[in-house]
């Protein structure tokens, strides 16, 4: 974004529309939480995308919060592993999450959900023998983050 | 049957009599042609199928033959035909004088006047410029049928029409408004169907949007149409290289082409002469290669003539309008938030990337398959116009009216130049985002009624099914395994329902593919 092309719902745009007051960051998320009926699950289901809650089930772990019974059955009834399952339902498309962000900036976004990820599982699941990746998709202009065995 | 009395001149009394049918004509003044012709009439009649009734005497009449040889089974009645030009006749025969080479003037019906008055017409631009060769010019005397001829190497008629006042006009047989308005009106549909395919993808993420509220929204960039903006939008730049103002290739190109654009080219040489002796060919390759096209598709006379057409264009109000609303009518498509000042700059670059495209075929530009077979019909229909409103304007002010034996020169005004905006880093960046977007969306649906695309055919292809509701699902076969998910894999979708009752489709996600699915 250029200089001359503000987000006129921004955090610039917020400071310009106080005339310059010195209004913090998170008066911002403040600002936006008042003045947009936002459910409280939207926020914390948010904040799992970097500090997500991760569960073992037949050999596998998984990310709680992108879990999907449906598919693990359709999995298991393919005769896939737990870890092998754990790699697919595991997958989080950031690029699809964050449409106008760019290739790099998504990129950039996914090794720092990546790196929050890993520090959970290290965390909660040392021995877990799982690792957190970041997977380009080079020529699909794609970015996904997932946990899978190491 | 039919009798004529020997040793008469055909061209006097003749008797025609015809028993078979029971017609007689008895003629006073009949002309040999007419003669003939009832001749022909009435032997045609003869063989047909009443003529056996002589040998037999048993009447077999079943049907007649007529003038043209056609067949009916009704018996016809026997008309005679009437006379040909009974008025005219040829000329008496002058009698053989014997002398062969000295024969008298054949008359002949309309005399040509003699030309004597010798004239000198050239047409030029404004800069010094022939109009061209070849165009076609017509000069139509006071006395005297018009004259239909063309302009010489030198954008020159000299030659003689008759004597006295004479008007002379380019283009002249060219109903040049027609084919401006049919140029402009083809134009629009050409636009109209991308914005329908653009509108058709908004659409889609619009109802993800209405769901994902405004902080998510908040990640939207806004961004400006003009700029480059719209080469960045159709993936037409590839490059991200860090140019400086000064060697940005973009901003070079526009300096030069402006600059050969107002050259007077008295020395007989054409704007494009100039443009070229400026523009060297290696810095055509690197303003070619900055919008990620091979260098060897196009060439420097047709970035020239990208800019003559867009200058042409701008300059027309109902064209420019056409454009203007386009943009902004792209952008709300986009839901781009601004859209800058459009000015010639904004011309050009939709006739650059247009004609860049068509000149090119699209190869090697990372624009959706989708957009580029719009953008290369985008591309012909501007060239049309384009020319179409060339030919307008030389029409409009090539016209000279002359009094008699003389040269004279008609200057015709060009366009005024056009400054293509430079193209700069951010602006690419922005854009670029978008083109990214663009990218990772399946193909948009080509009905609303469940269909399959095949992008790539075959086990190793890609192919995407809708299934008319918004969900798809996309088999993706061969692919770079490093780093990426195990191939072959589907990506799709589900249909969901909003808090509001309303459907949406939901969020992608990627599985491996099923035996059933795979592409036979």
């Amino acid at each position: 974004m250029t200089n001359e092309q503000k987000d006129t719902q921004g955090y610039e745009a917020f400071l310009k529309a106080n005339e310059g007051r010195s209004l913090s960051k998170f008066e911002y998320l403040y600002m936006v939480m008042r003045t947009n009926a936002i459910s409280n699950d939207f926020y914390l289901f948010f904040s799992k995308l970097f500090h997500p809650t991760i569960v073992v089930k037949g050999g596998g772990y998984f990310i709680e919060e992108n879990f999907d019974s449906d598919r693990y059955q359709e999995c298991i009834a393919q005769g896939q592993t737990g870890s092998e399952i754990a790699s697919w339902l595991n997958l989080v498309e950031i690029t699809a999450f964050f449409e106008d962000m760019s290739y790099e900036e998504a990129g950039a976004f996914s090794n720092v959900v990546s790196d929050c990820w890993n520090a959970t599982l290290a965390r909660e699941f040392p021995e877990s023998g799982f690792i957190s990746k970041v997977l380009f998709e080079e020529e699909l202009g794609e970015v996904y983050v997932t946990l899978c065995s190491a | 049957m039919l009798s004529r009395s020997l040793g008469q001149d055909p061209t006097d009394s003749v008797e025609l009599s015809c028993t078979r049918c029971g017609h007689f004509l008895s003629a006073p003044n009949v002309s040999f042609d007419d003669w003939a012709e009832q001749l022909i009439f009435c032997f045609r009649r003869s063989f047909s199928k009443e003529r056996t009734t002589d040998e037999t005497g048993i009447s077999l009449t079943v049907g007649h033959y007529d003038s043209r040889g056609n067949y009916s089974p009704t018996p016809g009645p026997c008309i005679p035909l009437p006379p040909r030009n009974p008025e005219r006749h040829a000329p008496p025969p002058v009698p053989y004088n014997g002398d062969f080479y000295s024969q008298p003037k054949r008359t002949i019906e309309r005399e040509t006047p003699t030309s004597t008055c010798h004239i000198g017409l050239k047409f030029i631009w404004d800069n010094g410029e022939g109009l061209g060769c070849d165009l076609p010019c017509v000069l139509t005397p006071a006395s005297g049928e018009p004259i239909r001829t063309r302009l010489d190497e030198y954008s020159r008629f000299v030659g003689s029409i008759p004597d006295g006042p004479y008007q002379a006009q380019m283009l002249g047989d060219v109903d040049t408004e027609e084919r401006v308005v049919r140029s402009r009106a083809e134009v629009q549909a050409a636009l109209e169907a991308i914005l329908d395919a653009e509108r058709a993808e908004a659409a889609a993420l619009q109802a993800v949007q209405d769901e994902r509220g405004f902080v998510a929204n908040a990640f939207y960039t806004y961004l400006a149409i003009g700029k480059g903006a719209l080469y960045a939008a159709w993936g037409l730049v590839k490059s991200l290289k860090e140019y400086g103002d000064l060697i940005n290739p973009v901003t070079y190109f526009s300096n030069v082409i402006v600059a050969a654009w107002n050259a007077n080219a008295s020395d007989g040489t054409g704007w494009i002469t100039s443009f070229q002796n400026s523009f060297s060919a290696e810095q055509h390759r690197e303003l070619i290669e900055a919008f990620g096209f091979d260098p060897s598709k196009i060439n420097r006379e047709q970035v020239a003539e990208a800019y003559e057409l867009a200058c042409f264009i701008a300059e027309d109000g109902p064209s420019k309008e056409m454009l203007a609303r386009f943009v902004a009518d792209y952008a709300l498509a986009q839901n781009y938030e601004e859209v800058a000042e459009f000015g010639g700059g904004a011309v050009f670059e939709i006739v650059f990337a247009a004609l860049l495209v068509l000149f090119t075929g699209g190869v090697g530009v990372v624009a959706s398959a989708r957009l580029l077979p719009l953008v290369q019909r985008l591309g012909q229909r501007l060239r049309g116009l384009g020319q179409s409103l060339r030919n307008a304007r030389i029409k409009k002010a090539g016209r000279a009216d002359g009094k008699g034996a003389g040269a004279q020169i008609v200057e015709v005004e060009r366009p005024k130049q056009i400054t293509p905006e430079p193209v700069t880093r951010q602006d690419v960046e922005a854009a670029f985002q978008k083109s990214k977007k663009a990218r990772n969306a399946p193909p948009k649906p080509l009905v609303d009624e469940p269909h399959s695309i095949v992008e790539r055919p075959g086990r190793e292809g890609q192919y995407t099914t809708h299934y008319g509701d918004g969900t798809y699902k996309q088999y993706r076969g061969s692919g770079k395994e490093h780093g990426g998910i195990p191939r072959p894999n589907v990506k799709f979708n589900q249909l969901n329902v909003s808090p509001s009752g309303k459907n949406y489709p939901g969020g992608p996600q990627v599985r491996a593919v099923k035996p059933e699915e795979f592409p036979k």
